[in-house]
């Protein structure tokens, strides 16, 4: 109950609804995220969180409803203030891993190359390596890369441990440990790996047909319910 | 420094392609070069000008290229994310666009002339009528700018059609050749509204004089300042509605 009383949202989402042609992907979702936190975003295929998150940092836009990030309309103003990961890769191949961390270095205000370098060293890049040259894994760990290199109040992940190799896996979950561990930076991760990221929950919406089937903080849930996040996962998506 | 470096990208993606056209203009006007007879020297003046068609279908491609490839890659993902208004970014990708050209016409321009010249120095005159030298550059002036204006007409046209088609999910090339088209069809109409309102500007007088057979002559070719400005004004509502497409509209 305390915790309640102290929440801060960072992140509105007000009867937001999105369709693709006849697939409904948000139907009025409501929800909040709060400030200083790490709110998992969890959710089986084509339950709207990929969606969610593009329409978050303006990528996308809602047919009805509105979000509020960090208490602005989705937009270029709020764009350099949110570092977004997204699930796809989305680099220019002919680059070499110096050269994107250049580009964003020019085009992000509060970008930091020192990290981003040293980031690079520590996810085992190197930064000599043309993008068409590395693994799914190794370009998964540059997206972290580039996310984590910003000094942004709002960190936005979208899948980041889909599809990866385990030492990939290894070496992101690590870095998030690094980063997110301590607390007070807020981050909105979505994923499906849940038994391998539950540790840094803070706070849990699930999603499912668009819509939010049940959210808390974490340790909230694990004790109404008795169960680990995974586990309560099964039971809701069941 | 953001908009440079956005520039310099875009002049990476294009690059490879001018750079072939550049090749095969400097192979292809090398080939002329070396083949200017007595008795085909007329022919290869002609031939000569063959790049100057071409350019155009660089430009058109480019133009439809510079956005879809963006959107084949998903580097449009990263675009979309940037802190950067949607006319910054269509700027950024035209001026590099817009670099090519010139080149590619300076580069050609250049041969062209060389071929000429020693067209002209082994067989003679080529034409009928000996032009005075500033006759030629206000010939050459003139024709440059009605050919970067319909160069930079097609890129816009092809890219304003790649982009309206990125809103719908299907009938893509049918979309993108009806707004082609509309495209061409409405900025005429409008070019042609803003020049009748802009007609109280003054008109630039080109005087074209020299011998034609036996005779001296002097011609003054008028063309009402307005017309450029129109076209301007056309090219900006390009720039400034592709990137409100770009920025409020589409979605990935």
């Amino acid at each position: 109950m305390e915790l309640k009383e102290t929440f801060k949202p960072i992140v509105k989402v007000n009867s937001v609804s999105k369709k693709y042609g006849r697939t409904i992907a948000l139907q009025d979702a409501e929800m909040e995220f709060p400030e200083g936190e790490l709110t998992a975003l969890i959710g089986p295929n084509g339950s709207g969180k990929s969606t969610l998150l593009k329409i978050l940092v303006g990528l996308t836009y809602a047919d009805s409803g509105n979000a509020e990030v960090l208490g602005l309309e989705p937009g270029i103003q709020l764009k350099d203030k949110v570092a977004f990961l997204p699930e796809i890769d989305h680099f220019y191949k002919w680059m070499k891993i110096e050269q994107i961390i250049d580009f964003h270095r020019s085009q992000f205000s509060n970008f930091n190359y020192d990290k981003a370098v040293e980031l690079t060293g520590e996810m085992n890049l190197k930064t000599d390596s043309k993008i068409t040259s590395l693994s799914k894994g190794m370009r998964g760990r540059l997206k972290l890369v580039l996310t984590l290199a910003r000094d942004v109040a709002l960190y936005i992940m979208d899948e980041p441990l889909s599809g990866l190799d385990p030492q990939s896996k290894g070496y992101i979950l690590e870095i998030l440990n690094s980063e997110f561990a301590v607390g007070g930076k807020s981050v909105i991760l979505s994923t499906h790996e849940v038994i391998e990221s539950e540790k840094f929950y803070d706070y849990v919406i699930m999603l499912e047909n668009g819509q939010v089937r049940l959210q808390g903080y974490a340790d909230a849930l694990r004790d109404e319910h008795n169960l680990s996040i995974q586990d309560l996962t099964r039971e809701v998506f069941a | 420094m953001a908009f440079f470096s956005l520039y310099k990208k875009e002049l990476r993606e294009s690059g490879f392609a001018a750079l072939i056209l550049t090749l095969l203009t400097l192979a292809f006007h090398f080939f002329l070069y070396t083949r200017i007879t007595a008795h085909n020297y007329q022919f290869i003046i002609g031939s000569v000008l063959a790049p100057f068609f071409i350019f155009p279908i660089y430009f058109l491609a480019i133009g439809y290229r510079t956005f879809s490839q963006e959107w084949n890659d998903r580097t449009i993902y990263l675009l979309k994310s940037l802190p950067r208004r949607g006319y910054t970014i269509i700027l950024a990708k035209f001026l590099a666009a817009a670099t090519y050209l010139l080149l590619l016409i300076i580069l050609a321009g250049t041969t062209t002339w060389q071929i000429v010249m020693r067209t002209l120095v082994d067989f003679g005159p080529v034409m009928p009528v000996d032009l005075t030298g500033t006759s030629i550059i206000n010939i050459v002036f003139l024709t440059l700018a009605g050919y970067l204006w319909f160069n930079l007409f097609l890129y816009f046209m092809a890219q304003i059609a790649c982009l309206v088609s990125r809103v719908y999910d299907r009938f893509r090339w049918l979309i993108t050749i009806i707004v082609f088209y509309l495209s061409a069809y409405i900025s005429l109409r409008i070019a042609g509204v803003l020049a009748e309102l802009f007609n109280w500007m003054p008109g630039l007088t080109f005087q074209i004089s020299g011998i034609g057979g036996a005779e001296e002559f002097t011609t003054l070719i008028t063309i009402g300042s307005n017309s450029f400005l129109s076209l301007t004004l056309v090219i900006l509502g390009f720039i400034i509605g592709a990137g409100l497409l770009l920025e409020k509209v589409l979605e990935v």
